[in-house]
């Protein structure tokens, strides 16, 4: 097995509120290999996010903040890096796109100036070499009529361009890993399409890593090797697409996944839905924050929380683990208690 | 063009605006139409205005043309006012980015300066400073430019911490940008508009303050501005008080078409008011 791009372990963020530091990221760990497309999945307020932002060091200063846990990226450890080296790795070996196209560019710069700043933040370039970069960006993802583009504001641009154009500034100096929150979600769904094929298309072509957040099991088929569940800031169940999608452990990732429509006429007069909310994170107990909410909670999930366990050793793709004592004890036998 | 356009559209700015640039006329013809010294006396004293063909604007105590000396002082009070108000705008924009981008102590300790220098009544500060420094011309801009740019400053302060939460500051932050490339590449270029606005007003600010310091007999006593005009004027103000009234009149309608182009900048570069 490669050594991984990204490997983060035990990440715990945390934000601060009056009544102290809340932990929303809790002992996150995830593996990145090279060229490998990773989706986290989950419902609103569960943590993707900031679990991203943490991964760039781009938390709000004086709001968030890293409590522990290591984020290698290659051989050097983001979490502990200082400011300025990180900054100078972003761009360069770790970008992001963001889930608003129309609200991630400057409105009152041109696309050319955008995507030139975005490349000389890294990269020396000058007048005509840094022109015909920014082209040959806008070719790359497919911008038609680049040389005109360049003059445009992006209030001139539809979402699903302007979202291009995030793109290709995030892969200006080409990065080893992009991550991705929620890159489609704001967009036309013939658009979506579009744009996810893009993104699977360059990293094809430069072999650049890709961490997707997202919460649609669309996107995860359509584009992930391996998936992440995430419930409550904690990681409930990891495993590759095939794996999540036949054999889904954890009663939340079953639920998300009966949650799926299909085409056709609906069976029931009533939609699927996982009852309850996300408790607030004040709100959380010792045991399983997914107790409150699961067919299959027993005793001991209001008790203590579950270790992550592997359900089934898959040597080419990473393991299938989960954290779930119902999904424990229905594979007694398996059980191989992951230690990180 | 665009600009054009709107600023000719703008009611409030076009006034202001041809008013702006009947001082600035007045000032680039002074050498060509009164080319000798304005401050030289030319006839006989206290020719009251109007009265007199070749002296439309009448002499004053000393028989000196009241017309040449108001056509010279345009140019030097204006560029006092802006020399002042340029300086108080790097000063402001400079210190208002600082605070409004950075929390922690850094962000605190410039907003806290602020505050201190909004406390500090403006003209007794400008006279401490010119009477410990001296009167020459440049240190008054100097000095009025570091004591007005509060205002610009926590209105930066206010427009960079509302920009600083957008999302593309972000994507920004992701590309490897540094702080000092956002603040001045990405962040100001939006926030410049108002500051704008403001700026312009505080030319005006500039004038007032020089005028008032000449008025005291503070100025720079080498050159002539409209305050020292009125200044001039004081010890006669029972007997010819047009001798203070005239520049008086031209200070009022210059600081006036400064606020009228001011707020009218402020609606055309506000995005919100904008068809």
């Amino acid at each position: 097995m490669s050594r991984p791009v990204l490997d983060v372990r035990n990440l715990s963020t945390a934000v601060t509120t009056r009544k102290g530091d809340l932990t929303i990221v809790d002992d996150l760990n995830l593996k990145v290999k090279r060229g490998e497309t990773v989706a986290i999945i989950g419902e609103s307020g569960c943590g993707k996010s900031l679990a991203a932002l943490s991964l760039m060091r781009l938390l709000p200063k004086g709001r968030a903040r890293i409590r522990g846990g290591e984020i290698r990226l290659e051989d050097r450890d983001l979490a502990k890096l200082p400011d300025r080296d990180v900054a100078r790795l972003r761009g360069r070996d770790i970008a992001m796109i963001f889930q608003d196209p129309m609200s991630a560019l400057n409105p009152v710069m041109t696309i050319g100036r955008q995507i030139e700043e975005a490349i000389r933040a890294h990269v020396d370039l000058k007048g005509e070499a840094l022109r015909a970069r920014s082209i040959e960006l806008l070719k790359l993802v497919h911008i038609p009529d680049p040389e005109a583009r360049l003059k445009e504001y992006p209030h001139r641009l539809s979402g699903g361009m302007c979202q291009r154009i995030a793109i290709a500034m995030a892969i200006a100096c080409e990065p080893r890993l992009l991550i991705a929150d929620e890159p489609t979600t704001a967009l036309d769904v013939t658009i979506q399409a579009q744009v996810l094929q893009l993104l699977q298309e360059l990293k094809a072509r430069t072999g650049m890593a890709l961490l997707i957040i997202t919460h649609d099991f669309g996107v995860v088929a359509e584009m992930a090797d391996r998936v992440v569940v995430m419930y409550a800031g904690r990681k409930v169940e990891e495993g590759t697409v095939r794996e999540i999608f036949r054999d889904p452990r954890h009663p939340y990732t079953q639920g998300l996944l009966a949650l799926t429509l299909h085409p056709g006429p609906p069976k029931v007069d009533r939609l699927p839905e996982i009852r309850g909310v996300v408790p607030a994170y004040e709100a959380r107990g010792v045991g399983c924050p997914f107790a409150d909410r699961c067919d299959k909670v027993m005793e001991v999930c209001r008790r203590q929380a579950p270790a992550t366990i592997e359900v089934a050793q898959n040597s080419l793709n990473g393991n299938h683990e989960v954290a779930c004592w119902a999904a424990e004890l229905e594979s007694e036998r398996y059980v191989v208690t992951v230690d990180h | 063009m665009h600009f054009l356009r709107n600023f000719s559209r703008n009611p409030m700015a076009l006034t202001g605006g041809l008013l702006l640039l009947l001082v600035l006329l007045a000032a680039l013809v002074a050498p060509v139409i009164f080319p000798a010294d304005p401050l030289r006396i030319v006839g006989p004293a206290l020719i009251e205005p109007f009265t007199d063909g070749h002296y439309p604007l009448g002499t004053d105590g000393m028989g000196r043309d009241m017309l040449a000396m108001i056509i010279h002082g345009a140019g030097t009070t204006l560029a006092i006012g802006v020399s002042a108000a340029l300086t108080a705008l790097v000063i402001g924009v400079t210190i208002g980015a600082i605070a409004g981008y950075y929390g922690g102590w850094i962000g605190n300790l410039f907003g806290r300066l602020i505050e201190l220098f909004q406390t500090i009544p403006g003209i007794v500060f400008i006279l401490a400073l010119v009477s410990l420094f001296g009167a020459h011309m440049v240190l008054i801009v100097l000095i009025i430019g570091l004591v007005s740019w509060e205002s610009i400053a926590r209105l930066t302060r206010a427009e960079v911490m509302a920009w600083k939460k957008r999302d593309f500051i972000l994507a920004c932050r992701a590309t490897g940008m540094t702080d000092i490339g956002i603040i001045f590449g990405e962040i100001l270029p939006n926030a410049l508009a108002p500051v704008i606005a403001v700026s312009t007003l505080s030319i005006a600010g500039a004038i007032l303050a020089e005028s008032g310091l000449s008025f005291l007999g503070l100025g720079d006593p080498n050159i002539s501005t409209w305050g020292r005009l009125v200044g001039d004027g004081r010890n006669m103000i029972t007997s010819a008080w047009y001798i203070s009234a005239i520049p008086g009149v031209a200070i009022v309608v210059t600081v006036f078409a400064l606020s009228l182009v001011s707020d009218g900048l402020g609606e055309i570069l506000n995005p919100r008011l904008r068809r």
